[in-house]
């Protein structure tokens, strides 16, 4: 699980979860998730929250911001395990 | 049939939970019932058999309606006839009843208390809710001491007893509340094509309730295959929804093992459902606007400190056991509100009535649109670790559909933290019947003026729409300071 494709997948598979009446795959990778899917701070904390437990790493607070669109969380994830691995 | 919240002038009985026979104790769930905004289980008020069902499933009745007849049991036991059975305690419907708080009767305070010992046997535990898990329970002979709650609030789910009692793991559909762990191992339900079958289709059992054939024709579910968690096995729309996560023949997007899914709205199609939810919110607003002289009052408040205290204490925390900033929100609005009671409860009929408890409505936006104000009660007294349990598990729940009746006619004041969604601040309505709101706007940096120096801090508008037939803006004043103390002082929350 650590292919930017499968934490894309993994990342979809986490929004339609959560939103579930949204096809995650049409959200521009680019844009702001809250405002893609409407989610809410209890919404974003439940993605990370889900997205942590699926692939075992921490994502302190303060880098929340960092997974606010489709394209900043797979680049944040691929870093985080790859620093988890070295 | 109950009012479930202001402007609610019917309710379509969907399903009955219980059958005649039946003992309920005061906060069992006893039917699932459509509401213009929701899908809601309803509560029964008191202790006693059930005698008559009065109301067919799939039947929409008035606000007002008596809904089933209990008798205490005793009588239903030797002499039915000779004693007249209580009815269930409703509204009348002569009374305004869309203005009702609640119901006359005061909803349930808490799951029925635990006795010692019950009369006839019955399985007793102030940990089952639900007559379905208490069937359950009797039946399959399982020592209830031995339970393990995993319901909110510990409370003993279906899940928890076939688990149990160790056939969890067999083709038995997951209870919804279970199904976050039985997720995985419903992929045994087969999946019929639509049209195979006709309404009359017997479960396993051989009963199952109008509505839950219904669902499982629009869900091509095969209502057979499935164990019913009804009075005698019949299936119930919890078992279609349990069993809804089969894979389908073109599944494109993988299920998700771990976290639960939501229910997909039950009855209404999802696009009809939004106007009717509009309607009903209409007439809220409507009565609230007609009906409330309200005062606005707004404050900014530097929670700078407080979300610094926040960062810290969820620092070395697994995202899973965060707080957000909203319960402190809450349980500092619940701490202001001991002080000023008369902003917690209701205007009726020209006097006001104190709330019996601070039970916070929290609004929740449904992605469906319009919105539902479920209340967390007796916030004062709860941890923020308790609170922020019952916040995720209440906005799960009122997206889900799976809100209980009392949740939506507890609350005595209502908070909305429509900042998330990025305005500065709100002005907002009242709900009828209650006194007062609570408006939660954006966390924005400000220039902000700190010992005469000018610093930039994070802050929060709170803005308070109080009744002014109740409170006058002096109170509400008052009570803005005393919320904004409260928040600048994490630690003793």
């Amino acid at each position: 699980m650590n292919t930017p494709q499968e934490l894309r997948e993994l990342v979809f598979e986490v929004l339609s979860g959560i939103a579930p009446e949204a096809d995650p795959t049409t959200v521009d990778p680019s844009a702001d998730l809250r405002d893609e899917l409407d989610l809410d701070s209890m919404d974003e904390l439940n993605m990370i929250t889900r997205v942590s437990e699926r692939l075992a790493i921490d994502v302190p607070e303060e880098d929340y911001q960092r997974m606010r669109t489709v394209d900043g969380a797979v680049d944040y994830l691929a870093t985080r395990l790859a620093t988890r691995r070295t | 049939m109950p009012s479930l919240g202001a402007g609610m002038e019917s309710g379509r009985l969907l399903e009955w939970y219980v059958r005649p026979g039946d003992h309920v104790r005061r906060g069992d769930l006893i039917a699932l019932v459509e509401t213009d905004k929701a899908n809601i289980e309803v509560e029964v008020f008191q202790d006693g058999v059930v005698e008559e069902l009065l109301v067919e499933e799939g039947e929409k009745v008035p606000v007002g309606t008596v809904l089933a007849r209990l008798g205490s049991g005793v009588a239903a036991a030797e002499d039915t006839a000779a004693e007249a059975p209580e009815q269930v305690p409703e509204p009348s419907p002569a009374e305004p009843s869309p203005a009702e708080p609640a119901s006359p009767e005061p909803p349930p305070a808490e799951a029925p208390p635990a006795e010692p010992a019950s009369p006839d046997g019955e399985v007793v535990d102030a940990r089952i809710v639900s007559p379905l898990v208490r069937r359950l329970v009797e039946q399959s002979g399982v020592d209830v001491s031995q339970l393990r709650g995993t319901g909110p609030g510990g409370v003993i789910t279906r899940h928890d007893v076939e688990e149990a009692v160790g056939r969890a793991a067999t083709a038995a559909p997951a209870h919804a509340d279970g199904a976050e762990e039985g997720g995985g191992e419903q992929a045994a339900t087969p999946v019929t094509p639509p049209g195979h079958h006709d309404d009359a289709i017997p479960s396993r059992s051989g009963r199952s309730s109008p509505y839950a054939r219904r669902l499982a024709h629009e869900r091509g579910v095969d209502p057979a295959t499935l164990t019913g968690s009804g009075p005698e096995g019949a299936v119930l729309a919890r078992d279609v929804t349990a069993a809804r996560k089969a894979p389908e023949p073109d599944a494109s997007t993988p299920e998700l093992a771990g976290p639960p899914s939501r229910p997909e709205p039950r009855f209404t199609p999802a696009a009809e459902r939004a106007d009717v939810m509009r309607r009903a919110i209409a007439r809220a607003m409507e009565q609230a606007n007609r009906d409330i002289p309200h005062y606005h009052l707004g404050e900014t408040v530097d929670v700078e400190e407080t979300l610094r205290w926040v960062s810290e204490t969820n620092a070395g925390r697994p995202p899973a056991r965060r707080l957000l900033p909203a319960v402190l929100v809450l349980k500092a609005t619940a701490l202001a509100l001991k002080d000023h009671r008369d902003l917690n409860g209701y205007w009726i009929d020209g006097t006001f009535r104190a709330g019996a408890g601070i039970h916070l409505g929290v609004a929740i936006s449904l992605r469906q649109g319009g919105l539902l104000a479920p209340a967390i009660r007796d916030v004062d007294g709860r941890s923020l670790d308790d609170l922020m349990e019952a916040l995720k598990d209440l906005v799960e729940r009122t997206r889900s559909g799976g809100l209980r009746g009392s949740e939506l006619t507890d609350p005595t004041f209502t908070v909305s933290n429509l900042g998330d969604s990025g305005v500065e601040s709100i002005h907002g309505l009242i709900t009828p019947p209650q006194v007062a709101f609570l408006g939660v706007g954006r966390i924005t940096p400000r220039p902000w003026a700190v010992d005469g120096m000018l610093a930039v801090r994070r802050t929060v508008y709170l803005g308070l729409a109080g009744d002014h037939r109740a409170s006058d803006g002096r109170r509400g004043a008052h009570f803005l300071g005393a919320i904004a103390t409260r928040l600048t002082r994490p630690e003793t929350l």
